[in-house]
C-alpha cells in the first residue's frame, strides 16, 4: 500500500492523474507477483470488474471458442529450453538494477545484445548461457578513405545551375549538375565508408537440456551487462563491462558452486553485418596469434589505401584449472573462475611494435574485477546521474523490458519505469559511446543531429566535447567543399561527417523511385551542425566558448552567406537559389526536382546563424563592422509563406507546391531545434507551423520523423502531438527489449530515437531560453507524472 | 503534497530578471523575499522574477486547469 500512496499522491501532485484507479491493475500485479512471469502485470485486474458476476462465465461458456492461447516454444534457442526467472526470483535475488534494467529473454544476434562501453570500446552482448557471442568494436574503425580527395570541383557550372533553376528547369539543373560531378573522381552514388567492428568473440560451454531462472541485467551505474541462469549443475553467473579509467572491457565467468568452468573461447572476425548506410570499402587483413594466456587480433583495415590498422588483446587470467588451444579456440577446463580483460587500439600506421607495446600494456593491468569496476563505477556513475527523471517508476521495480514494453502496449497512459529506462538508457548509450568522437551514425540532415540532442540540456558534457572538436576538425574539408562546389568562401558542410572526412562526397539518385537529391547544393548543414555549439554556450555561460568556438564557427558560416546571397526579388529580398528541404520535392515537380528555390528551411537556418552571430559579437563587443553589414542581410530575409490554410509552406516561393506526405519536417526547424517560432513571440508563425506539423504523413516510418514531430510539439505547447508520437515510438517497434532503438520499426540498431526520444521527454518538461523558464510545456495528458524531475544547472543556464 | 503543485530550484549564474511560464496558468507561487517582481494575478500564465547570482531559488507554484495548448484559440480569434 505504501507504493499505492507514492504513486497516487504523485500523480495528484502533477494534477494530470485521470484516475487514480488507472493504477490499480498495475499495483494488482504487485500483490502477486510470481503469478506468471510470462503475464504482464497490468492484466491481473480482478479488482476492476465491473461486468455482473455471471456474465464472463455465461460468455465463456460458449462451445465453440478456441483453446486458450499457450505460449510458443522458444526458437531462440531450440537446443536448451530456458524459462525465464520470475518477478519473484528477480526481487528475492535483488539481481535487477534500480537504474538498468533486466531482459528475460537472450539475443540470437548481437544486434539483440546488451551493451556496455567506455567511449572507445564497446560491445554488443548476446547473454546467452552456452554460445555467447561478444561483438566487440573500437570507435576508430573505419574503413579508410583514399587521401587526399575532395568535393567535386564544379564551381564553374554554379551560375549555369543557378540559373536553370531560377527558370524553373529544376530536373535538368540537378541532372546537368551530376553529371559535371560524375566526371571527376568522386562519382555518383559515392557511400561513405563503413565503420567495422573489431572482432567476435565465442564463449562455449558444455550444453544442459534445460535452464531456468534466466535473466540477463544491465547496470546504468556499473556499465555491467550480466546474464544468470540455473541448471542441473547449479546458479551460474557472467559478468562484464567496459572500463573508462582503465580502458578494458572485463569478461568475469564464475563457477557455480561445487562446479568448474569449461569453456572454448574465440576470437574471430565478425560476419558482415547488415548495415542502413556504408559502402563497401575495402579488404582487411587480419592476423590471429593465440596463445594459453592471450589472444591477440591483428587488423589491417585496407592495405590498399593505407597502413591503418588495429590490434585488441585478451588476456585470460585463470584461478586454477588448465588451458590449451584447439586450432584457433582456446580450451579452459576446471578452473574455478576466468577474467577476460580486452583492450583495443586503432594504429594510424599500424606496427608489430605498437601491438606488442598495446599487449604489455594489457599484462600490466591487475586481473581484479571488483576493483577495476570501483574505479569504473565512480565515473560513470557520475556522469549517468546529472540528469533524472522520475515517473514514478520504482512502483514497477522488477519488471523485465519485454514486460514493460507489453504493459506498454496495453494500457491508456504511460508505464512509468519504461518512460524512465528509456530516458536512462539514453544517457547509458550517450556516455558509452562518447569518446574521443562522439556517437554518430548516417546523416547529418536527420540522425547525427537527434543522436547529440539530449547532451547539451543533459549535461552530457563529455559526448559535446567529442562533438565539438570532430566538427571543427573536419573545417579544412569544408572550406574546399564551398571552393570547389560554389566557388565560395567560408565553409559548406557536408551531408555526411564521418572520421577524419568532412569532404562532401555523396550525391545520390535512386533507379526505382527517380529521386535525385541534390545533397551537394543542401545549404544548411552547417548551420544545423553548428547548432550545439550555441546550445552549449546557452547551457553553460562559457563566453570563453562562446569567443573561441562558436563565433569562429558561424563567421565562417556567414562567409558563406556572404557570397551565396547575391539574388534579390523586386521586393529587394534574397532568394535561395538553389535552394533544397531534405529530401522532399513540391507537389508539383517530379521526385527528380529536388532542387529549386526559397526552402524554408534554408531561410531558418541562415536567419539563425546570422541572429546568433550578431548576438554574440554584440556581446563580446567586437566585430562591429560585420555587424552592420550581417544586420543589413537579416532585413533582406524572405518571409516565410503560408497556404490558404495558414499552414506554414515548406518551400516559400508561390509557384511550389507542398508535399505533405512526406517524414521530414525540415521546413519547421525555427520551432526545433530552432528557437524562432513559438507561441509568445510568433503567435501566427507558431499556429502555421503546428498546422504544418499536424498535416505532415510521413511517407516512410522512420524514427527521426516521429521524433522531429514530438519535438516540435513540444515546442508549440501541442502535448498531443507529443502523446501521439512518443507513444508510437515506444510501442511500434522503434525501442527493442534491450532498450536500443532503431530508425524502423522492428529493425537492427540505429540510434536517431536513442537520442530522440530522451530529448522529447526533456522538452516536455522545461523549456528555456535567454530570459524564460518555462515548466510542463507539453506534458501529454495521460502521462502520470512525479513532479520532481532533477533538472541541471544546464537547463537553468540557459537563462543567462 | 497537493494537486497542481511544482516545486522548482532554480541557480542563476548571474544576478538577472526572468519571466516563469506555466501554461496551465500560475494559481499561487511563493518565492523568497524580493524575488517575484511583482504580487502575482491568480491564474496568469507568467510571472517575473528577480534572480540572485549564484543562490538557489526555491519556488513553490500550484498550477491551474487551462490547457498549454490554449494559446492557438487565443491566435485564431485574433
Amino acid at each position: 500500500m505504501k507504493r499505492r500512496d507514492f504513486l497516487t499522491k504523485g500523480t495528484l501532485a502533477a494534477g494530470l492523474a485521470r484516475s487514480p484507479g488507472l493504477l490499480k491493475p498495475l499495483l494488482a500485479s504487485e500483490t502477486s507477483p510470481a503469478k506468471s512471469s510470462q503475464t504482464p502485470p497490468q492484466t491481473a485486474k480482478a479488482s476492476e470488474e465491473i461486468r455482473s458476476h455471471e456474465f464472463p462465465r455465461r460468455a465463456q461458456g460458449d462451445k465453440f471458442l478456441p483453446k486458450a492461447p499457450a505460449f510458443a516454444e522458444s526458437y531462440l534457442s531450440p537446443e536448451v529450453r530456458i524459462s525465464p526467472m520470475p518477478l519473484a526470483e528477480r526481487l528475492r535475488r535483488g539481481v535487477v538494477p534500480r537504474r538498468g534494467f533486466c531482459s528475460k529473454i537472450p539475443g540470437t544476434t548481437v544486434s539483440e545484445g546488451l551493451t556496455s562501453g567506455n567511449g572507445h570500446m564497446n560491445i554488443e552482448v548476446t547473454c546467452d548461457p552456452y554460445s555467447e557471442q561478444i561483438l566487440f568494436h573500437h570507435e576508430s574503425l573505419l574503413m579508410p578513405w583514399k587521401r587526399p580527395f575532395e568535393a567535386a570541383k564544379v564551381a564553374d557550372i554554379f551560375p549555369q545551375v543557378r540559373q536553370m533553376v531560377m527558370d524553373g528547369r529544376y530536373q535538368e539543373a540537378i541532372e546537368f549538375a551530376f553529371r559535371e560531378m560524375d566526371k571527376g573522381p568522386v562519382k555518383v552514388n559515392t557511400w561513405p565508408h563503413p565503420t567495422v567492428p573489431a572482432f567476435m568473440m565465442h564463449l562455449d560451454s558444455p550444453k544442459t537440456a534445460s535452464v531456468k531462472d534466466y535473466l540477463r541485467t544491465v547496470d546504468f551505474e556499473t556499465s555491467e551487462v550480466k546474464v544468470y541462469w540455473t541448471d542441473e549443475h547449479g546458479n551460474w553467473m557472467r559478468e562484464t563491462f567496459a572500463s573508462r579509467p582503465d580502458n578494458v572491457v572485463v569478461q568475469l565467468l564464475t563457477a557455480a558452486q561445487g562446479q568448474q568452468i569449461k569453456a572454448r573461447i574465440a576470437v574471430e572476425k565478425p560476419a558482415a553485418r547488415m548495415r542502413m548506410f556504408g559502402g563497401a570499402g575495402g579488404t582487411s587483413e587480419v592476423q590471429q596469434d593465440y596463445t594459453a594466456d592471450r589472444l591477440i587480433y591483428k587488423c589491417r583495415l585496407d592495405p590498399s589505401v593505407d597502413n591503418s590498422g588495429y590490434a585488441g588483446v585478451v588476456r585470460v587470467v585463470r584461478n586454477g584449472g588448465s588451458a590449451r588451444m584447439d586450432g584457433d579456440t582456446l580450451v579452459v577446463e576446471d578452473a574455478s573462475s576466468v577474467i577476460l580483460l580486452t583492450r583495443i587500439e586503432w594504429f594510424a600506421e599500424y606496427s608489430e611494435g605498437k601491438v606488442e607495446a598495446l599487449r604489455q600494456a594489457v599484462e600490466q593491468l591487475s586481473p581484479d574485477y571488483d576493483a577495476i569496476l570501483e574505479r569504473h563505477r565512480k565515473v560513470q556513475s557520475e556522469a549517468f546521474n546529472r540528469v533524472t527523471v522520475d515517473f514514478g517508476g520504482a512502483s514497477q521495480y522488477g519488471l523485465s523490458t519485454e514486460e514493460l514494453l507489453a504493459n506498454q502496449r496495453s494500457r491508456p497512459d504511460y508505464s512509468p519505469a519504461l518512460l524512465e529506462k528509456i530516458f536512462q538508457m539514453g544517457r547509458y548509450w550517450f556516455i558509452y559511446t562518447s569518446g574521443k568522437y562522439p556517437t554518430m551514425v548516417a546523416e547529418v540532415n536527420a540522425n547525427i543531429n537527434l543522436q547529440i540532442a539530449p547532451g547539451p540540456q543533459g549535461d552530457l558534457r563529455e559526448g559535446m566535447d567529442a562533438y565539438f572538436n570532430w566538427m571543427e576538425s573536419l573545417a579544412p574539408d569544408f572550406r574546399v567543399n564551398a571552393k570547389n562546389i560554389f566557388g565560395m568562401r567560408g565553409t559548406h558542410y557536408s551531408l555526411w561527417p564521418d572520421k577524419g572526412v568532412g569532404v562532401a562526397f555523396h550525391y545520390s539518385t535512386a533507379a526505382s523511385t527517380g529521386e535525385i537529391w541534390p545533397h551537394p547544393y543542401w545549404l544548411t548543414a552547417g548551420g544545423w551542425c553548428c547548432r550545439p555549439f550555441w546550445d552549449h554556450y546557452l547551457t553553460t555561460g562559457d563566453v570563453d566558448f562562446l569567443r573561441n568556438r562558436v563565433v569562429p564557427a558561424l563567421k565562417e558560416l556567414a562567409l558563406f552567406y556572404e557570397d551565396f546571397l547575391t539574388v534579390t526579388g523586386k521586393d529587394g529580398n534574397y532568394i535561395f537559389v538553389p535552394s533544397f528541404s531534405p529530401e522532399n520535392n513540391p507537389a508539383n515537380t517530379s521526385p527528380s526536382a529536388m532542387l529549386v528555390i526559397n526552402a524554408t528551411m534554408d531561410i531558418t537556418v541562415c536567419r539563425e546563424v546570422l541572429t546568433n552571430l550578431i548576438a554574440a559579437c554584440e556581446l563580446l563587443g567586437t566585430d562591429a563592422d560585420s555587424v552592420a553589414k550581417w544586420k543589413a542581410m537579416l532585413a533582406k530575409m524572405p518571409p516565410y509563406l503560408m497556404e490558404p490554410d495558414g499552414t506554414l509552406k515548406e518551400w516559400a516561393w508561390p509557384p511550389l507546391k507542398e508535399r505533405y506526405s512526406h517524414r521530414h519536417i525540415s521546413h519547421l526547424y525555427g520551432a526545433w531545434p530552432g528557437d524562432e517560432i513559438d507561441p509568445d513571440r510568433t503567435p501566427q508563425l507558431a499556429l502555421a507551423a503546428m498546422l504544418a506539423d499536424r498535416k505532415r504523413v510521413p511517407e516512410r516510418l522512420a524514427a527521426h520523423g516521429r521524433c522531429h514531430r514530438a519535438l516540435v510539439g513540444a515546442r508549440l505547447k501541442d502535448c498531443y502531438m507529443v502523446d501521439t508520437e512518443l507513444r508510437q515510438l515506444i510501442e511500434q517497434g522503434y525501442v527493442a527489449a534491450t532498450l536500443r532503438c532503431s530508425h524502423d520499426p522492428w529493425a537492427f540498431p540505429m540510434p536517431d530515437a536513442q537520442g530522440g526520444i530522451p530529448t522529447i521527454m526533456m522538452e516536455m518538461l522545461l523549456y528555456s531560453r535567454p530570459g524564460i523558464i518555462e515548466v510542463l510545456p507539453a506534458l501529454p495528458p495521460t502521462l502520470v507524472v512525479r513532479s520532481r524531475e532533477c533538472w541541471p544547472v544546464p537547463s537553468l543556464g540557459s537563462t543567462n | 503534497m497537493e494537486a497542481r503543485i511544482v516545486e522548482l530550484t532554480v541557480t542563476s549564474v548571474k544576478k538577472q530578471d526572468i519571466t516563469l511560464i506555466a501554461r496551465y496558468g500560475i494559481e499561487e507561487i511563493t518565492a523568497p523575499a524580493g524575488v517575484l517582481a511583482a504580487q502575482l494575478k491568480p491564474g496568469t500564465v507568467n510571472c517575473d522574477l528577480h534572480l540572485p547570482e549564484g543562490k538557489a531559488v526555491r519556488l513553490h507554484l500550484k498550477l491551474g486547469a487551462h490547457k498549454p495548448i490554449g494559446w492557438v484559440a487565443q491566435v485564431a480569434q485574433a
